[in-house]
């Protein structure tokens, strides 16, 4: 009898939750709430509109965004698993300045966007990646990697824009990493969860269990590792896309394009909008596009510069994995350098 | 709340999205969010996002099933500053299991089933601004609309003509059956309005709206941002050096918004 319940309860547990769910979706389709506008005062009516375009937007970002963080959390998991620390130790460069260069051209081996970039960085830490190399590698990553060359490619063609965009974001990259590699301890750059195992942890002993997992258990490990850093890091993502959803729905668009010919307002101008629009780096290109008829050149490169590197979502994302001061840090200086390098750009090139 | 807690939400929530993001696509309202070239993306995301949860309630299940045969001590509540060891098998960093986790990530299917799925309203245009030529991100070759029959182009396809053509001024006489929404912009003269669609690149944050100026003697009676089929003739226009595909409407009647209200460059 006992035996018949522990059956009922770990067989029957699993399947009924998803039948309940299945159940309650299926019947929230016939129920929902339709036609809302047809029986409000026109005021209210209008609101309720802004709201249903709102939601429209916020949900197409986040629809778009989150096949690449589940991505990003998926490579995290594998990274967790299947990736040795004592191995990965000896393929890193020691020198800040190895380390930066190197983390820049990281992602041409993980192809991962803004999204994906911050929960993979942060295991990357934890298994002793060097603070620079790190940092670099968030930075460059969302756009030296070969989808988004690709889609960049596929925009503007091998010109001017295309290889300003690989370069400038590989100079800012390393710089930025470089910089970093004077900051001294990492303790101090990142939150207890995102250091070394070593510096937390020191006291538990790194091989846990003497027998070597099966695949099966490994995977099952990193399949849960991926749905639990979802959920930490897709909070951030759903803030952030909430309110680029609201900036976009709320403010218009005109108010910023009446200025898009100035050296170095455009580029102002340009970067801001990089960062409240929130476009995911693998499409943002064909984004730009639609700019570069009216804007200056200078301001298109920093808007594809600067976007992947910092905007709203991945911003918040940043603070799951660095202190709020590293975080600023992590902001300002690419985005001084963002600025320099398109207004020069735009001197140069004659707007 | 505990860590039992947690994953089963955590396991509702992400079989919750996986479902919601599966009919989206099953029923075509997808595209009422997105281009269509992510959709695939879309399903495997969903149907990872499934096996995720699957592997969340399995987790479940054998945690309860070795709770049951007493081979491990029951899992402890995160509360509190109590000691703990790390014989059971768990690795996450304490202290980020939260509820309000899932209540963020919850959000996106909250909405989605509060909102039936619709897509971006003519309003829009009032904020994002409306274009009458095509400068907007092109993925498609050029020179392929020119194959298009006249009156099978959409808005998109007719500013796509005017850039291609070799000689925009040939476009002029051509037939043109044009659906879109009504755009009335202020300084207009009475007998114009503008035939606007949403053209969108990636996902709705990018949407941009493209309109084609339309002459019609009773354009001012036309409810603005309703759904409208225009026939006519193409009239080429130059306006500073560039062409411009203008519609002298021949009958203008109310048509219901089209399945895919969007156009994808």
């Amino acid at each position: 009898m006992i035996e018949a319940g522990k059956v009922l309860r770990t067989k029957l547990i699993p399947w009924g939750l998803w039948a309940a769910f299945g159940f309650l979706i299926l019947g929230g389709l016939g129920s929902r709430l339709e036609g809302w506008g047809a029986v409000l005062p026109p005021a209210l009516a209008g609101a309720v509109r802004t709201a249903e375009n709102l939601t429209a937007v916020f949900l197409g970002i986040f629809i778009e965004a989150a096949p690449f963080l589940l991505l990003g959390t998926l490579a995290s998991g594998l990274v967790e698993v299947f990736v040795d620390r004592a191995a990965m130790a000896k393929l890193l460069p020691r020198s800040g300045w190895g380390a930066a260069l190197g983390g820049s051209l990281l992602g041409l081996f993980f192809p991962v966007c803004e999204c994906g970039v911050v929960p993979l960085t942060r295991r990357l830490f934890q298994k002793g990646l060097p603070l620079p190399m790190g940092v670099a590698f968030l930075l460059a990553a969302p756009v030296i990697n070969p989808i988004v060359m690709a889609s960049t490619l596929a925009a503007f063609g091998p010109g001017l824009v295309f290889w300003g965009r690989l370069g400038l974001t590989f100079l800012i990259a390393s710089l930025t990493g470089l910089i970093f590699s004077r900051a001294g301890d990492m303790g101090e750059q990142l939150l207890p969860a995102a250091q070394p195992m070593s510096l937390n942890l020191s006291l538990e002993p790194q091989e846990s269990s003497p027998v070597e997992p099966l695949l099966g258990a490994k995977i099952q490990r990193m399949l849960i590792i991926a749905v639990d850093e979802f959920f930490e890091m897709g909070r951030y993502l759903v803030v952030g896309v909430f309110l680029a959803a609201a900036m976009q729905t709320l403010v218009p668009r005109s108010a910023l394009l009446g200025v898009s010919q100035g050296q170095l307002v455009s580029v102002v101008v340009m970067v801001a909008l990089a960062v409240l629009l929130s476009i995911c780096s693998t499409v943002d290109a064909f984004i730009a596009l639609a700019f570069a008829s009216t804007f200056t050149s200078g301001s298109v490169l920093a808007f594809l510069v600067f976007g992947p590197m910092v905007d709203i979502k991945s911003t918040l994302m940043f603070l799951r994995v660095f202190r709020k001061r590293t975080v600023a840090y992590l902001i300002l200086l690419p985005l001084l350098m963002t600025l320099l390098a398109g207004t020069i750009f735009n001197l140069w090139a004659g707007g | 709340m505990s860590d039992h807690r947690y994953a089963m939400f955590q396991g509702l929530i992400t079989a919750g999205l996986g479902f919601w993001l599966l009919l989206r696509v099953w029923d075509g309202t997808i595209l009422f969010y997105i281009n269509q070239r992510f959709v695939l993306l879309v399903l495997l995301a969903a149907l990872g996002l499934l096996l995720l949860a699957q592997m969340v309630f399995r987790q479940l299940a054998q945690r309860r099933q070795s709770l049951l045969t007493g081979e491990v001590q029951p899992p402890h509540a995160h509360s509190g500053a109590e000691e703990h060891d790390h014989t059971h098998d768990h690795d996450h960093d304490h202290g980020t299991r939260q509820a309000s986790h899932l209540m963020w990530v919850a959000l996106p299917l909250v909405l989605g089933l509060l909102f039936s799925p619709k897509p971006l309203d003519a309003s829009a245009v009032a904020n994002r601004g409306i274009s009458t030529n095509a400068a907007v991100s092109r993925t498609a070759a050029g020179g392929m609309v020119l194959g298009i029959p006249p009156e099978e182009r959409t808005v998109l396809d007719w500013l796509y003509a005017a850039e291609d053509s070799p000689n925009p001024a040939e476009l002029d006489g051509l037939p043109a059956v044009v659906t879109g929404f009504v755009v009335r912009e202020a300084g207009m003269p009475a007998d114009q309005f503008l035939i606007g669609r949403f053209t969108i690149t990636c996902c709705v944050a990018d949407s941009a709206a493209l309109g084609l100026p339309v002459i019609w003697p009773e354009a001012e009676k036309l409810a603005d941002q309703g759904w409208v089929q225009v026939r006519g003739t193409v009239k080429m226009v130059q306006e500073g050096g560039r062409w411009q595909v203008q519609i002298a409407a021949e009958q203008v009647e109310e048509a219901p918004q089209p399945e895919q209200p969007y156009l994808f460059p």
